[in-house]
């Protein structure tokens, strides 16, 4: 059903034109909700904005705190009473944030455009083509996304020093190149694919590689930015298996290098807090990017031509 | 020694079991039987590969880097390649780089964490490398490294040592009538202040903010094993001990959050002001001076009922090492009472793990240090002596058992001897040392 | 029809197929081998048959532990599968501001743990924010110690999960309402339905495909679950250990390096068969009802 849709108006459109965010009695448009539901909507996200942003909160306070802030008094205190942004100058001189923050990066990215593709040419063919072994792939995949994550360290560590990829980058990129559940996400992203749709477009004589960019990628594309979505904020966070992996300081991500903030004498609550802040601001710009496209297939109108 | 590692411990441990999969599990050492003297008397040479412990930082390094380039400058044709772990994930560190055979030439381990590597013929015996050591290092802390079950020798020099002493709030304390002189120095005296206090305010202030430990029943003198490694401390008199908690709890002197409080849950519940008295080193001024500095001004330290605690950190040397001269005179000079007494002196509230020492770093330190923090250091220097380590045997998995099962007594929930006598029967069901 | 080489699927599922078969099938098969040995690290191991899976069958903390997960995943299904999924029709209209509110509604769930864990002792402190607001309210006249209680401190765990997942599933959710056409809602509008028929009718079956995925997720993780239970237990699983998951348990018991892992790999092998169950349900409902679904 989506993709003979080619509405017209796009709901930016409508918002943009007459600059009015609710429907006045009477009005035809059934789309756009009435004013009575749009306050209960923004009290309602407001609501539910409050109960998510405490922890946020306590850790910006707690980075802005300065030497003569008790930190952990009871009840806690959110307003600095020594304010100070000293401690994210600090944090940047006893690690090098910049360049683990660029390391990191160059996994997340890579990580994030292998899942992609990967899992978009996997769920494509799991949820659209019927060929021998299928029960299998779909077993081994399902099977896997129930190990306990913990068991495949060490085997992946061996795995990755025998091909000569311990202490590098690579070996921190390549087990996760490729996660079962994003398979799986597309998959179901895909099943909701008209059957008709892709047999017409195989009359046409539209090869698999053709299906596949111009019938499959616009329709999964909201679900494909979710699956990126997880898998750099799953990259980014990612601690034991990088320091698994890497050997030198040199070659640390960021998570490995901000645990130096944790020394064993005295660790400074404010730097680590003030660390963790740097730490944020990649995934909540990725996130803010990211979610924009959850709209977009169903608004451009999947089937171009 | 620090709050954030129960927490973190948490996600590093995860894969220690991991770790030991596959090939790891035989790890079988070639060369490990490569022992005897090692010749320190040639000119050395090559390269030794140096690992610390979360010890890269500000505070650290300018330290670390003098100390290689003054090794460096003594022995010209010798390299030492300085790396560091962070705090979090070492024993998985350590177990990844045991199993693959790559583990540094000299690294710093812990007694507990020196047991297996020792056990799989990991580390060189220094007692049998280099003759005649023992009479430079603090005894206990070179006990803590010799008495390896099924093994004789000595498998690290002591490093830097830690222990504990008690911290009060008198801030709290002080308007129901106590002061520095009439503190007490029992742990009965202490149960029964906290009684006391608890009912005199309403519940308000509490003193006990920890679990009774297995650290509890050796400071008092219980035994914790017999002669065969057997756990033994299921007697009347741990029984007791167990019970005046439990009276404690019931009387209010204890947040109930305390029940499930991990090793530094008592420190955090101090450092929040919920409570006036914990255990802690005396870097622990340090945490209250940066993390609850209007805490500092009214805390003092008095020494640790009991026996205090010996928390002991060594240098060790690989079995596997290539260049053992090198790394063997690098661990020993790393070691030796000038440099030790130097760190020490930065690493305020620790101790150095030589035979003397102490004198020097107490005065040294005294000067431009905090009063509190000073008067708690020379509080353990004294204790020092006497300070008593936790045997390797106890591993963490027992620890985690024996503070659930402590809880549901202390809660009252089951006898205190039901409950030493399951941490008993768990401990020796699963004992490492066999 | 067939449209395709018989290779071209193959090629396609092929990477990701190779993938997990290296990086997690054959680490499973370790495991699955290490769980009849006495292994610990460093050591040989010696083969000891089923010994380790005996023990798992009278142990007592591994009991706990299994009604423990069992309670997460009954309760954690049905919330998690409905709350996010109204949340995303929340944040779905295309209001001023709305991706701010979407953005900051994923943060819990890529907070750091240390930091939820301060907060939410906070809340649930015996002199926390909950029970002064119960004291002030006159529901309770003596602080509750939510924490150090078997069933309490579950039921704080699972709210937990609860605002951690929210945000992660409302993602999910929103990915797939993309794909309900506004047409069907309009037209159901037309017909006199209101806001619940409507969801009734055809937002839930639209997104159908999408709930039963959470729900395989949640029952999954919900088996699996460590984090939540650590951080409020302070890692001990409450008095008695009563509150251990299966995957605290294996942490306690393989941990460190004189853990025992024969033992901890019994009780994967252990968990991963009681998580087949759960899943094997959901997709047992799935089959029942497919012949309504038209995707």
């Amino acid at each position: 059903m989506t993709l003979t849709t080619d509405r017209p108006e796009t709901r930016e459109a409508q918002t943009v034109r007459k600059g009015q965010h609710f429907r006045r009695r009477g009005s035809s448009d059934f789309t756009r909700p009435t004013l009575l539901g749009l306050v209960l909507r923004y009290a309602l996200l407001i609501a539910v904005f409050a109960l998510v942003i405490g922890p946020f909160l306590w850790q910006l306070s707690t980075s802005l705190k300065g030497p003569a802030d008790d930190l952990y008094s009871f009840p806690p205190n959110l307003i600095p009473q020594d304010p100070t942004v000293g401690n994210y100058s600090t944090v940047t001189d006893v690690v090098p944030v910049y360049r683990y923050a660029w390391h990191s990066l160059l996994v997340a990215t890579g990580s994030v455009a292998t899942n992609v593709v990967l899992s978009v040419l996997g769920g494509y063919a799991l949820a659209c083509m019927r060929f021998r072994g299928k029960l299998i792939a779909l077993g081994v995949l399902l099977s896997t996304m129930l190990l306990p994550a913990e068991v495949t360290v060490t085997s992946n560590l061996l795995t990755i020093n025998a091909l000569g990829l311990g202490n590098t980058l690579w070996g921190v990129f390549l087990p996760g190149a490729i996660g079962a559940m994003n398979v799986l996400l597309i998959a179901t992203a895909c099943r909701m694919i008209p059957k008709d749709v892709l047999d017409a477009a195989t009359i046409d004589g539209a090869t698999t590689w053709q299906r596949i960019r111009h019938l499959v990628w616009p329709n999964v594309r909201g679900m494909a930015s979710v699956v990126a979505i997880f898998t750099f904020i799953g990259a980014w966070d990612d601690y034991l298996w990088p320091l698994m992996v890497l050997t030198e300081p040199d070659n640390y991500t960021l998570t490995v290098g901000m645990a130096y903030l944790n020394s064993n004498f005295s660790p400074d609550p404010r730097l680590i807090a003030a660390g963790t802040m740097v730490a944020l601001i990649p995934i909540v710009v990725v996130f803010s990017v990211m979610q924009r496209y959850f709209f977009k297939g169903v608004q451009e109108g999947a089937v171009k031509g | 020694m620090k709050l954030s590692t129960r927490l973190g411990k948490a996600a590093a441990l995860a894969a220690a079991g991991a770790l030991a999969l596959s090939g790891c599990t035989g790890g079988g050492v070639e060369d490990a039987s490569d022992g005897g003297p090692v010749d320190l008397t040639g000119e050395l040479s090559g390269t030794v590969k140096f690992q610390t412990w979360s010890l890269k930082n500000e505070k650290f390094t300018p330290y670390f880097e003098d100390l290689i380039a003054a090794f460096e400058e003594e022995h010209p044709d010798v390299t030492i390649e300085w790396i560091d772990q962070p705090g979090e994930g070492y024993q998985d560190k350590i177990l990844s780089q045991a199993g693959s055979g790559t583990l540094p030439d000299v690294l710093n381990l812990p007694p507990d964490i020196a047991f297996p590597l020792v056990q799989a013929g990991q580390l060189l015996d220094l007692a049998e490398a280099h003759p005649g050591l023992d009479a430079q290092y603090n005894a206990g802390a070179w006990d803590a490294y010799s008495r390896f079950t099924g093994t004789e020798g000595t498998y690290g020099l002591p490093w830097y040592l830690g222990s504990d002493v008690s911290w009060w709030d008198l801030g709290k304390l002080g308007p129901y009538g106590v002061t520095q002189a009439d503190l007490p120095t029992t742990v009965d005296g202490w149960l029964d202040l906290a009684e006391q206090v608890a009912a005199e305010s309403d519940g308000e202030v509490m003193l006990v903010s920890s679990m009774p430990t297995v650290d509890v029943f050796l400071a008092n003198g219980i035994e914790l094993m017999d002669e065969d490694g057997a756990f033994v401390f299921n007697t009347p008199e741990a029984a007791a001990l167990v019970q005046s908690y439990a009276d404690a709890y019931a009387a209010g002197a204890m947040p109930a959050e305390a029940l499930t409080g991990s090793y530094a849950g008592n420190a955090q519940m101090y450092l929040q002001g919920q409570v006036a008295y914990t255990s802690g080193g005396p870097g622990f001024a340090g945490d209250l001076a940066t993390q609850a500095p209007s805490l500092l001004e009214t805390s003092v330290a008095t020494p640790r009922a009991g026996v205090p605690p010996l928390y002991v950190q060594g240098l060790n040397v690989a079995s596997t090492s290539e260049n053992k001269p090198a790394a063997l005179a690098f661990a020993e000079y790393v070691t030796n009472q000038e440099n030790q007494v130097a760190f020490t002196t930065l690493a305020a509230g620790f101790a150095p793990g030589t035979a003397e020492g102490a004198d020097e770093v107490a005065a040294a330190v005294a000067a431009d240090m905090d009063p509190a923090q000073a008067a708690a250091l020379n509080v353990m220097f004294d204790a020092l002596g006497g300070a008593q380590a936790m045997p390797f045997q106890w591993t963490s998995a027992m620890t985690d058992y024996a503070s659930q099962q402590l809880a549901l007594a202390v809660r009252g929930d089951v006898t205190a001897q039901e409950a030493l006598d399951d941490v008993v029967a768990y401990a020796n069901e699963n004992r490492i040392d066999q | 029809m067939r449209s395709h080489k018989w290779f071209t699927p193959w090629l396609l599922i092929g990477p990701a197929v190779v993938w997990v078969l290296v990086f997690s099938f054959w680490p499973f098969i370790n495991t699955v081998i290490l769980s009849f040995t006495d292994a610990r690290p460093l050591r040989p191991a010696e083969p000891v048959g089923l010994a380790q899976y005996e023990r798992l069958l009278t142990d007592e903390q591994f009991r706990y532990a299994l009604i423990t997960c069992l309670v997460y995943v009954v309760v954690c299904v049905p919330l998690l599968t409905i709350l996010p999924l109204l949340l995303a029709l929340l944040v779905e209209k295309q209001i001023p501001g709305i991706a701010f509110f979407r953005t900051t509604f994923y943060f819990p769930v890529v907070a750091s743990a240390v930091v939820v864990a301060l907060i939410w002792t906070w809340v649930f402190d015996s002199r926390g924010v909950l029970n002064q607001a119960l004291e002030w309210m006159g529901i309770v006249d003596k602080p509750i110690a939510f924490l150090v209680d078997r069933w309490w401190l579950l039921a704080c765990a699972i709210l937990l999960t609860v605002w951690k997942g929210l945000g992660f599933y409302m993602v999910v959710y929103l990915a797939a309402l993309g794909n309900v056409g506004k047409e069907l809602h309009e037209a159901a509008m037309m017909d006199g339905a209101g806001p619940f028929r409507r969801f009734r009718d055809v937002t839930i079956p639209a997104v159908r495909g999408a709930m039963l995925l959470v729900s395989a997720l949640i029952a999954v993780s919900a088996m699996r679950v460590f984090t939540e239970l650590d951080i409020l237990s302070n890692g001990t699983g409450g008095p008695g250990g009563y509150d251990m998951s299966i995957v605290m348990l294996i942490r306690q018991v393989g941990s460190g390096l004189s853990g025992n892992l024969g033992y901890a790999a019994a009780l994967s092998v252990a968990l991963f068969l009681l998580t087949v169950l759960p899943l094997a349900a959901i997709a047992f409902m799935n089959r029942e009802k497919k012949t309504k679904v038209p995707a």
